[in-house]
């Protein structure tokens, strides 16, 4: 198993989300916020053009292997091969994140309890399976292609957003919780007025590792035609060239950055200043 | 008015409360107390249905409080606990509109009325309104809790041991405090603590829990002075004339004192005159009407300088706070061998005094 029972070490002894030391002074922190921003939108808009220009790609690729004469994948664009990268993961996360969080909020429930462990032991299972595995049993019944690969992706990246749900969830003190009922909050209410918004940063942590995790898993889904930048590594691999290689893991290792980048951003958002 | 009936609650066959019954009538301020695990906290908890009874129930003006789906129960109920709840997300402000808010007040009623509670509870509303729970010391956030329970002019009060994670300075200033709101207000309240002091305080009733039963209930004079049984007697202690001191605030029973400020130009003629009135202490202030010590007008006699004769003594060795019980009063005086303290407020400056004469004129009575 990849992630361990805290991924990232973010539990609540670490990191709790309702008391951090005076850090997060209001006024300068939102500055400073705007200059991230742009920053992570810089960032991204460099890598949009390093991708659109192909050119480029090849000269510095170029400076790496002078002697080779083919430096770039021929049979699809890298523009091409990130977009269908960045479908595979939004697809699979987006199923991830839509069953992860309800899953994470109904254990923590009064009436999901009971399920608490089978939850944990099913997405911790999920992690287990290598994906290129599930690849493997699924294609006989999913066919080739995208279908199979969301599947195995969808079955790796759930972990981290159940245990950051729940991890969140059980951090809210239970005084917060106990004053908010006894002032007429209904369980609803407590949920989304008071549970959720102390719990955002810890799931949001979830969503962020679990979606670089995918960004790296994703290459596997080349195996299967689903396309993305594993099809330029596999491509090398299998002619021996290392400058597909390199041209398929590097824009996967920057697109995991910038990523991970925007997702720090938006769990800025979600954490209101001041607390 | 709250209406206990025979009210008993069971877990797994042990029972927490069994067979309750008592009336809290509008307006009176009702303590619960008694030894740990004396089901004072599931007492509470069973007005406001945070707990459920097994058999009995709980009447609210006279109308069944499971009668009422519990949300709507607990919105028109204020509720304070120990650990406050205070939600660490949200300021000041918006903790105290929760209540309101759930009522679905407009904006335009809910601003108005958090100023006015943190001007109640002594907070200036510029300086606190935007604050987070984590800037607040123990005793603001605590008095904050008490505002966003009273946000919505709800009739009745829960409290659960709401000053007992304070220190016992802050404790006693709160305490003042909540007993001048409650004698405005005239709240409905029913206040759970393990503090006898405190209950003597501030009750207008106390209610003696022992074991989930009640023992009795009584006025505080009358359960200091007729203890039921052994076991109340044992409870209030042997110390019950100095607890009844616990009932009088200092600043209901100061008198005025002789002062003198040290730098004053006059100083020489003031102390003849004070002499000429046949004062023998006189307290010494500084320039910022602190307390600076005490002069003993017998020894001026012969000296240069009268300045000479100034015992230094700060307020904080012999002083008392303003909102001090009269029994701390009583411990100063027996702690410093004194038989006069002088009385400052919250902002350390002398205001009078009180004598060991005065306490025994309360006890007397």
């Amino acid at each position: 198993m990849r992630v361990a029972e805290d991924p990232l070490g973010l539990a609540p002894s670490a990191r709790p989300a309702h008391r951090r030391s005076g850090a997060a002074a209001s006024a300068p922190s939102r500055s400073r916020g705007y200059l991230r921003w742009a920053f992570t939108l810089l960032a991204i808009a460099l890598f949009g053009l390093a991708v659109a220009d192909m050119p480029a790609w090849k000269a510095a690729l170029s400076l790496l292997f002078p002697g080779s004469t083919e430096l770039v994948y021929p049979r699809a664009s890298l523009a091409a091969l990130v977009g269908e990268h960045l479908f595979l993961v939004a697809v699979s996360s987006a199923f991830a994140i839509g069953l992860g969080l309800p899953l994470g909020v109904l254990v923590t429930r009064q009436g999901g309890r009971a399920f608490l462990p089978l939850v944990n032991d099913l997405s911790s299972l999920g992690q287990t399976i290598p994906p290129v595995a599930v690849l493997a049993l699924s294609v006989p019944l999913l066919g080739f292609g995208t279908a199979p690969t969301v599947l195995a992706l969808f079955l790796y990246s759930i972990l981290p957003i159940v245990r950051n749900t729940i991890a969140g969830l059980n951090q809210v003190p239970a005084d917060v919780i106990e004053a908010a009922r006894g002032m007429g909050m209904t369980s609803a209410q407590c949920l989304f007025r008071v549970e959720l918004p102390l719990a955002v940063r810890v799931i949001m942590a979830g969503v962020r590792i679990s979606v670089v995790i995918n960004i790296g898993t994703a290459v596997v889904g080349a195996v299967v035609g689903a396309g993305g930048l594993g099809t330029a590594i596999i491509a090398g691999l299998v002619r021996e060239n290392s400058a597909f290689v390199l041209e398929g893991a590097v824009a996967a290792g920057l697109l995991a950055l910038l990523i991970d980048q925007l997702l720090g951003r938006v769990e800025e958002l979600f954490a209101r200043e001041g607390w | 008015m709250i209406e206990l009936r025979n009210v008993t609650k069971r877990y797994e066959g042990q029972a927490a409360v069994e067979l309750l019954s008592f009336t809290v009538e509008a307006g009176e301020l009702c303590v619960l107390i008694g030894p740990s695990g004396c089901g004072k906290s599931t007492t509470l908890k069973l007005i406001n249905r945070m707990i459920e009874p097994s058999e009995g129930e709980v009447l609210i003006d006279g109308r069944p409080a499971a009668g009422v789906r519990p949300e709507l129960l607990r919105r028109q109920i204020g509720y304070v606990i120990q650990s406050i709840g205070l939600f660490p997300h949200m300021t000041v402000a918006e903790n105290i509109a929760v209540v309101p808010r759930l009522l679905g007040w407009s904006r335009q009623r809910v601003a108005p009325r958090v100023e006015e509670l943190l001007d109640l509870i002594g907070l200036d509303p510029s300086l606190y309104r935007a604050k987070y729970p984590r800037e607040l010391s123990g005793g603001e956030a605590q008095r904050i809790g008490v505002a966003r329970a009273l946000a919505a002019d709800p009739p009745i009060l829960l409290m659960d041991e709401p000053f007992g994670a304070v220190d016992p300075l802050n404790r006693e200033v709160l305490q003042a405090e909540f007993l001048k709101i409650q004698r405005n207000l005239k709240k409905t309240v029913v206040f759970v603590t393990h503090d006898l002091d405190e209950a003597i305080r501030l009750a207008d009733r106390i209610v003696l829990l022992s074991r989930g039963r009640l023992v009795q209930i009584d006025t505080p004079e009358n359960l200091l002075s007729h203890p039921k049984n052994k076991f109340v007697r044992n409870f209030v202690g042997g110390d019950r004339a100095l607890k009844r001191l616990s009932r009088f605030i200092v600043s209901e029973h100061l008198q005025p004192a002789a002062s003198i400020a040290l730098f004053d130009a006059q100083f020489g003629t003031r102390i003849a005159a004070l002499k000429e009135e046949g004062k023998r202490f006189v307290w010494i202030t500084d320039r910022s009407e602190s307390l600076f010590g005490w002069i003993d007008l017998r020894e001026v006699d012969g000296l240069a300088n009268p300045k000479l004769a100034v015992t230094r003594a700060t307020g904080a060795d012999i002083a008392v706070r303003s909102s001090a019980s009269l029994r701390e009063a009583l411990s100063r005086m027996l702690g410093q061998g004194i038989k006069v303290v002088p009385v400052l407020d919250d902002a350390g400056r002398l205001v009078g005094e009180v004598s060991l004469a005065d306490i025994e004129r309360m006890t007397g009575t």
